[in-house]
């Protein structure tokens, strides 16, 4: 359950600094940011980003992109999309025995899934707030059946899941030139994981080019029992290709 | 690492397993993400659980003139598949047609035996294994019940055995009359188990109702103490459930799968349905002298449904058949008694339904093909 937040977290966590991640509002050309864990964002243009994910690339590789459609001074669209081939990684995940059913009756075949969503966001002084929809659907050719894998890589889990829509709130905060609140809140139906998902984080930039970040993450999933809670920390290092940083 | 359920029973243990360059690249993608927060959910040392109640009631007589209760650990709703966890098979998960027919099966025949009340066990109710299927919900909603209390024993969001997946599973109580308590009752976890295992492993727990009926209140205790722990969690668990039975207020019934066989059992080892020897991990099930003496305290202070001395009369195994309530191979025919109801009051007749035409009225849908378990049936003096 946790690791969702984490995965989820950690490949869509803000540009340190910037309310980009998350907001429509793109990179410059040629700028990039990595993270320990977050995916790697290269602006193509002023108004293009792309994003692959880090070492979930390894099971499940996937290429993001994200199109700043309008942009005025305060306020900004954009559209993103996303391809992933999930089905070489499942295939790898099922040979281990571990993460997907070795069960004879079941078949992994190719599988790719559609990730497609708009975002709205206000630029207010110091405050960034956006709010996006997206749907994801899979498909495969095998007759895999339905499993969580959500904890993994949200992009294996509609795969073997179902469409999953989410709705997703996000602000970001500069304190300072060099200390930046980022939080969002989230919200999906019909994924095998949290309902929603509550998430807090601090960065502090030493430097133009790296950002420290430490905060916290809550999610929640209605169950027979009740509602159940889970928390977790969250920690991240970050660096950037420009010298953008703290602007 | 391998887990491999034990045949007959519900314990894993481990073997050896293959550990390739594929098992530590997932093991590194699984850290990445699993390491900020445990994969398994746990619960309160006493925790109240809520009930829930039909959508469409069905009348109750006001004023019954004695109670039918049944006990059936119902397996999940895996029926007779032949899962790789009992040695006998390979299979892992239920598709969803599957998980379907036999819910309705086993509700054909809770419906063929019309009881009041139903301690049931393994009751699945998000499991990737039984298709997600709410076996709670699932029964509550298409049966004359309308109450159930549902406790959960596990729930962990992902077991790496087989890519099992997410299991949530629980026992479950439910009932024509009001439920006006539901509490679970958390259970130690055997000392047995390597860390590894009981931290994706059962939380076994003792479920404590109270049914309103007809202005007096009957506690419900509901039971599935661990299965082969071998270091005396097994003493430990029935004596808890004792002391949570025996110390209740007012008329109490206590039951379950109570994984254990009855003083007197002809047979305590070496039993049929055990898995092939060859079956990497599993391991003879055998009963222990200090295991089955646990059950001595309920037989002294309860009455049992199913009498004792008609058991222990028996000179040959084939005279204790008729008694036996589960067998992991539906071939074998059922090889243990581990089924029981006791009661503070006095049971008017009672049935251990294994075949078709047990019982009264005879059922017609045969038990061995629904579960690894045969049900049992009281029917209690009430009031």
């Amino acid at each position: 359950m946790i690791a969702l937040l984490c995965s989820v977290a950690l490949a869509d966590e803000p540009v340190p600094m910037t309310g980009y991640a998350g907001h429509p509002f793109t990179l410059a050309r040629g700028e990039a940011v990595f993270g320990l864990f977050r995916p790697a964002t290269v602006g193509l243009s002023d108004r293009v980003d792309v994003t692959v994910p880090g070492l979930a690339t390894l099971v499940a590789p996937r290429v993001d992109a994200k199109v700043e459609v309008w942009s005025g001074e305060r306020v900004g669209v954009a559209v993103r999309g996303a391809v992933g081939i999930p089905s070489g990684g499942l295939a790898l995940l099922r040979s281990t025995a571990t993460v997907l059913s070795t069960d004879p009756l079941q078949r992994v075949g190719f599988g790719a899934v559609v990730d497609l969503g708009v975002i709205g966001g206000v630029r207010e002084g110091r405050l960034h707030s956006s709010l996006g929809v997206a749907v994801r659907a899979g498909g495969s050719t095998g007759s895999l059946q339905p499993q969580g894998v959500w904890w993994l890589d949200p992009m294996l889990a509609p795969l073997t899941e179902g469409p999953v829509v989410r709705v997703r709130w996000v602000a970001d905060l500069r304190v300072t030139d060099r200390v930046q609140l980022t939080g969002d809140v989230a919200h999906q139906v019909f994924s095998g994981g949290p309902d929603t998902s509550v998430r807090g984080l601090a960065l502090l930039a030493p430097s133009e080019r790296v950002a420290f970040g430490l905060g916290w993450a809550l999610a929640l999933e209605t169950m027979p029992g009740g509602v159940d809670t889970f928390g977790m920390p969250l920690l991240d290092l970050q660096v950037r290709l420009s010298k953008r940083s703290g602007s | 690492m391998t887990f491999v359920r034990e045949a007959a029973s519900n314990r894993l243990s481990y073997a050896p397993g293959v550990f390739s360059l594929r098992l530590v690249l997932v093991a590194a993608l699984l850290a990445a993400g699993a390491a900020c927060s445990p994969l398994p959910h746990t619960w309160d040392p006493v925790e109240a659980f809520p009930v829930v109640s039909a959508a469409h009631p069905t009348p109750a007589d006001p004023a019954p003139d004695g109670l039918r209760l049944l006990t059936w650990n119902l397996k999940f709703g895996g029926a007779r598949v032949d899962f790789f966890f009992d040695g006998w098979g390979d299979r892992v998960h239920l598709s969803e047609a599957e998980v379907s027919a036999n819910v309705d099966a086993l509700i054909g025949l809770i419906e063929e035996v019309d009881p009041d009340i139903l301690l049931a066990q393994e009751v699945d109710v998000g499991s990737r294994r039984s298709a997600y299927v709410d076996m709670v919900d699932e029964i509550l909603q298409r049966t004359a019940f309308n109450h159930a209390a549902f406790v959960p024993v596990w729930v962990v969001d992902h077991i790496p055995q087989n890519g099992l997946g997410k299991v949530e599973m629980g026992q479950a109580v439910f009932s024509r009359y009001p439920i006006v308590r539901n509490t679970r009752v958390d259970l130690p976890q055997s000392g047995d188990n390597s860390a590894v295992t009981n931290y994706f492993w059962l939380h076994r727990a003792v479920q404590i109702t109270e049914v309103e009926v007809s202005g007096n209140v009957l506690t419900v205790v509901n039971n599935h103490p661990t299965a082969y722990a071998l270091d005396g969690t097994k003493q430990i668990h029935l004596a808890e459930i004792f002391d949570w039975s025996a110390q209740a207020d007012g008329p109490v019934v206590t039951g379950g799968d109570f994984n254990v066989i009855p003083p007197g059992s002809l047979v305590t080892e070496g039993f049929a349905d055990n898995a092939p020897a060859d079956v990497p991990g599993v391991t003879e099930v055998a009963y222990t002298p200090d295991e089955i003496a646990a059950l001595e305290p309920f037989y002294e202070s309860f009455s049992p449904a199913i009498d004792l001395a008609a058991y222990q009369a028996a000179t040959e195994p084939v005279e204790q058949e008729r008694f036996l309530t589960h067998s992991v191979s539906q071939t074998t025919g059922f090889t243990q008694k581990l089924d029981y109801l006791f009661t503070t009051e006095a049971w008017r007749e009672a049935h251990t339904l294994q075949a078709v035409g047990d019982g009264a009225p005879a059922v017609t849908a045969d038990p061995n093909a629904l579960s690894d378990h045969a049900p049992i049936l009281g029917v209690l003096e009430w009031p």
